[in-house]
């Protein structure tokens, strides 16, 4: 920097040290990183951590444009431009001491950012290799988020003479990286989230963070990558509109622009195939919204709620109380199949069925194909739940939307030392299905390498009536890593529910190379088995 | 094998990757000598300047209306310069070019033999400017606004900077002001602080629109001796409404009108425009005359019952008018009409 620019750099870092605007902005992000972790600070900490930063990066991004804007116009703002301009200090000078001081008095956001990082892995216990990478791609988004908020002022300055519609207009930008995402995600072109500083909290990296699974770590380095020369260009693009207006226009610098216009499409271009290749194998594959079965799924919400309500509060989570235990579960499961995303047969051993209704909760976009029961007569549940065996009997049963109905015959109804064996035979989307204008509410998340199954999201019937997924604000809690032992008890206690724990026999068949998790009770014991040839399932 | 495939895929990532950097670092790298390099070549070309004002047919077009300037000619020496005109005449355009902060549509400006236009950092090296409307840091005392106009040009020395500083605030005459935020001063004393502000640096070139506007006639008198003070052997460019400021320390001065030139030469000249225009007429207060069309009450002066009226008009308005010899307001008012009317 020219001693100019020094000068003008220290007058304005003073200044805007001394700027209730700067001060209002960081207490802003503080006070929604302490938000955000009183809403999830039950997840595993990396999460927690993404959770936490992610949400902030967006009003990071517009604080750093507004806290730009302040410092870059402060002149117009006094009156004082005119003198300024004509004093010797160059615009190199000038815009330059402005930025530099603009980007240290932001690197505050930096610190919020850091110190959330050393205080929530270690308060939770975690050093991990992960949580250290997720922090440091962290400080990197927010820095990304900063650089973006004070390019796109100094391209604002440079375009709009007009020092109070520049402050609407960062604002519109916003808005509009926003809708960019938006769509985006609604159509499923993730490739448009790179033009957004603001994503690392989305599905698709949050999932490549956590699990490692497609874009992974390469995506999000390409995302970062087109950020980068975003920002360049737009630096580049502000300088040459006052090189414009006050002084004569190298030739050098529009070869910079075009050479950085150049590298963001490229660079684009790469994300853009990358995701390409996501779209044409995986996401074709588990489409499933033209399906049959999805339209059975309508059809199998037949009763409302009403009919079903008994006695409980939702608020809580809880709709119906369970009035029985689930002792032992064995699912048998098949992902990811060309027409079906999700078939499933599960057999329960059910303990105390002291009523002739059994709550259950399962995914609404899940639809039944049937129940039966059988007495379980001494026999063990391993012979038990081959499918074929002949003694299964169909019973009635009802859904409204998340729950289930199952109405034992009279003769079922056991008394409380004793049990029974039921059978829910079901099948649905594996991706994510539209559920009204409440939005998207994925039953598994599936990606190129596999498929992550979260409980809290019902893709097994759960005993008693919950609130899933994102109505019930558990969307991501309790999620694990890859390679993980079992995971701890689901996070699905209530005062009002003596929750037991159940054990769990799961048998996955997928396709050979992917590979699926799922959170479920540490008392599980999870098989895989990734058989390339999937032999069907033969439904009563 | 699947393994070796992934492996290559990232390898190639990698390598991308670094190819990106690697152009990042040099963008930047490019940029940043690029500047360096500009700011050397001006600071040598300013050097260089001698004191003297070339504008060739200069012409400044706003976005709606006719041309703010058109086709100006003007050759400033050293030493002050006045610039007359009506409203909208086109003064302040024209300063606002020389300091740099506006671009001419055409015509060329030379500083000392430097085009303005190739070399605005260069004017910026040796300018003090005082705009028509000055406002500044209102949050900052008037020292610490001075301090860092001085620092901005050029002053580093701490010590010398203090001197400077106090020497421009006893110039100015807020000594007493020095520790005052600048949202408490009076408009006039704010006017002060910019007059001061102009005078920080030594500048070679001091452009001051309309300085003495919102003065007390006191503090008009002592800047105008200020301004004859530090004229000497430098480029003082004011501009006024006020013609008795041009009168008493302009050597030079231009009229401007509707961004035309319609006089250029020293006060003297300006007065003698007017010659043979201007009458007399003293008459009784109670008397009333009717005046020809053409001719314009200048001045009313009355002693004791008699009232005196400064007339101008191209010939004799009443058979008791008298000529006289015409006064530079006159003479200015004579050539705007007359630039005015063709
Ligand atoms: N920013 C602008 N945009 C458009 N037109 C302008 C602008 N500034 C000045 N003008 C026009 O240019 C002409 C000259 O204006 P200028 O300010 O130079 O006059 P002036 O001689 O300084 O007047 P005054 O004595 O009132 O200060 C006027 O007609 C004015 O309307
Ligand atoms: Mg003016």
């Amino acid at each position: 920097m020219s001693p100019l620019g020094k000068r003008i750099f220290q007058f304005e870092l003073r200044a805007q040290l001394r700027s209730p605007g700067l001060w209002a902005a960081l207490l802003v992000v503080a006070a929604l990183l302490l938000f955000n972790s009183v809403d999830s600070w039950e997840s595993a900490p990396a999460q927690l951590l993404i959770k936490l930063v992610g949400g902030v990066t967006s009003f990071v991004f517009l604080l750093s444009a507004f806290v730009t804007l302040n410092g870059l116009s402060r002149e117009e703002r006094e009156g004082f431009s005119d003198v300024f301009y004509a004093l010797p200090p160059t615009n190199a000078a000038i815009y330059g001491g402005k930025l530099a001081a603009a980007a240290v008095s932001l690197s505050g956001f930096l610190l919020l950012v850091l110190s959330a990082a050393l205080l929530v892995g270690p308060s939770q216990g975690e050093f991990g290799l992960q949580y250290w990478t997720v922090s440091g791609l962290l400080l990197l988004e927010t820095a990304l988020a900063v650089a973006a908020g004070m390019a796109v002022a100094a391209l604002l300055t440079a375009l709009v003479t007009q020092h109070r519609s520049r402050y609407v207009l960062a604002l519109l930008w916003l808005v509009g990286v926003t809708l960019l995402v938006g769509l985006g995600f609604a159509s499923g072109r993730y490739e448009w989230l790179s033009f957004s500083p603001l994503n690392m909290g989305e599905d698709p990296y949050f999932f490549s963070l956590i699990f490692g699974f497609f874009p992974g770590s390469a995506g999000i380095a390409r995302h970062m990558l087109v950020q980068v020369f975003l920002v360049v260009l737009l630096f580049l693009v502000g300088r040459h509109r006052f090189l414009c207006r006050r002084e004569n226009v190298d030739q050098r610098l529009r070869r910079l622009i075009a050479s950085a216009l150049v590298l963001l499409v490229a660079s684009f271009a790469w994300q853009y195939a990358a995701w390409g290749q996501y779209r044409a194998t995986v996401a074709a594959q588990v489409n499933y919204h033209a399906d049959a079965r999805f339209s059975k799924a309508d059809s199998n919400a037949r009763a409302d709620w009403q009919s079903l309500s008994g006695e409980g509060d939702l608020r809580y989570g809880v709709g119906v109380a369970q009035n029985f235990h689930v002792a032992r579960y064995h699912i048998n499961l098949r992902l990811a199949h060309p027409q079906n995303g999700l078939q499933a047969e599960v057999i329960m051993l059910i303990e105390e069925p002291t009523q002739s209704s059994l709550f259950f909760t399962l995914h609404r976009t899940l639809a039944i194909d049937g129940v039966a029961w059988q007495p379980t007569l001494g026999e063990s549940l391993n012979a038990a739940a081959q499918s074929a065996n002949p003694s299964w009997q169909p019973i009635a049963w009802q859904r409204a939307g998340d729950y289930l109905r199952v109405d034992l015959p009279p003769n079922a109804v056991v008394s409380p030392e004793e049990s029974l064996l039921l059978r829910i035979t079901y099948a649905g989307p594996t991706n994510d299905a539209w559920l009204g204008w409440w939005g998207n509410n994925p039953v598994q998340f599936v990606t190129k390498q596999g498929a992550y199954l979260q409980a809290q999201l019902g893709w097994y019937p759960l005993p008693g009536g919950w609130r899933l997924g994102a109505a019930a604000g558990v969307m991501v809690n309790g999620v694990y890593k890859a390679g993980m032992p079992p995971p701890q008890p689901l996070r699905l206690t209530s005062p009002e529910t003596g929750y037991r724990q159940s054990e769990f026999h799961l048998q996955v068949r997928t396709r050979p190379e992917w590979q699926v998790i799922a959170n479920l009770p540490a008392t599980g014991t999870i098989v895989w088995d990734t058989c390339p040839s999937v032999p069907s399932f033969t439904s009563s | 094998m699947h393994g070796a495939l992934r492996h290559k895929g990232r390898r190639k990532d990698r390598l991308a990757l670094t190819a990106a950097f690697k152009c990042i670092f040099l963008l930047c790298l490019a940029s940043l000598r690029a500047g360096r390099r500009r700011e050397g070549l001006k600071q040598r070309e300013a050097a260089a300047l001698a004191f003297s004002i070339q504008i060739t047919d200069l012409t400044k077009q706003y976005r709606k209306g006719p041309p703010a300037l058109n086709k100006v000619n003007l050759n400033i020496q050293s030493g002050m310069f006045g610039l007359l005109g009506p409203n909208g005449a086109g003064k302040t355009t024209l300063m606002r070019i020389l300091a740099t902060l506006l671009q001419p549509l055409s015509g060329e400006v030379y500083v000392g033999g430097v085009n303005l236009a190739d070399n605005p950092g260069a004017v910026r090296a040796i300018l003090g400017y005082l705009p028509q409307d000055f406002n500044t840091y209102r949050r900052l005392t008037v020292r610490q606004v001075l301090d860092y106009v001085a620092l901005l040009k050029g002053l580093d020395a701490a010590a010398a900077r203090r001197q400077k500083v106090e020497l421009v605030l006893a110039q100015v005459h807020l000594k007493e002001k020095r520790h005052t935020q600048v949202a408490h001063l009076s408009g006039g004393m704010r006017q002060r602080l910019g007059i001061g502000q102009a005078l920080l640096g030594d500048p070679q070139l001091l452009i001051v629109d309309e300085p003495t506007a919102g003065l007390d006639p006191e503090e008009r008198i002592r800047f105008r001796n200020l301004l004859v003070e530090i004229s000497k052997g430098k480029v003082v460019l004011l501009s006024t409404h006020i013609v008795g400021d041009v009168e008493s320390c302009c050597s030079r001065l231009a009229v401007l009108n509707q961004g035309n030139v319609c006089f250029t030469g020293s006060p003297a000249e300006l007065a003698a425009k007017a010659r043979g225009q201007v009458w007399e007429i003293a008459a009784a207060e109670e008397q009333h005359t009717t005046l020809p069309a053409s001719a314009r009450v200048i001045a009313t002066r009355r002693i004791g019952d008699t009232v005196h009226r400064r007339i101008l008009s191209p010939m004799r308005p009443l058979p008791a008018a008298l000529p006289v010899e015409p006064t530079l307001e006159e003479g200015y008012l004579q050539v705007v009409k007359a630039g005015a009317t063709p």
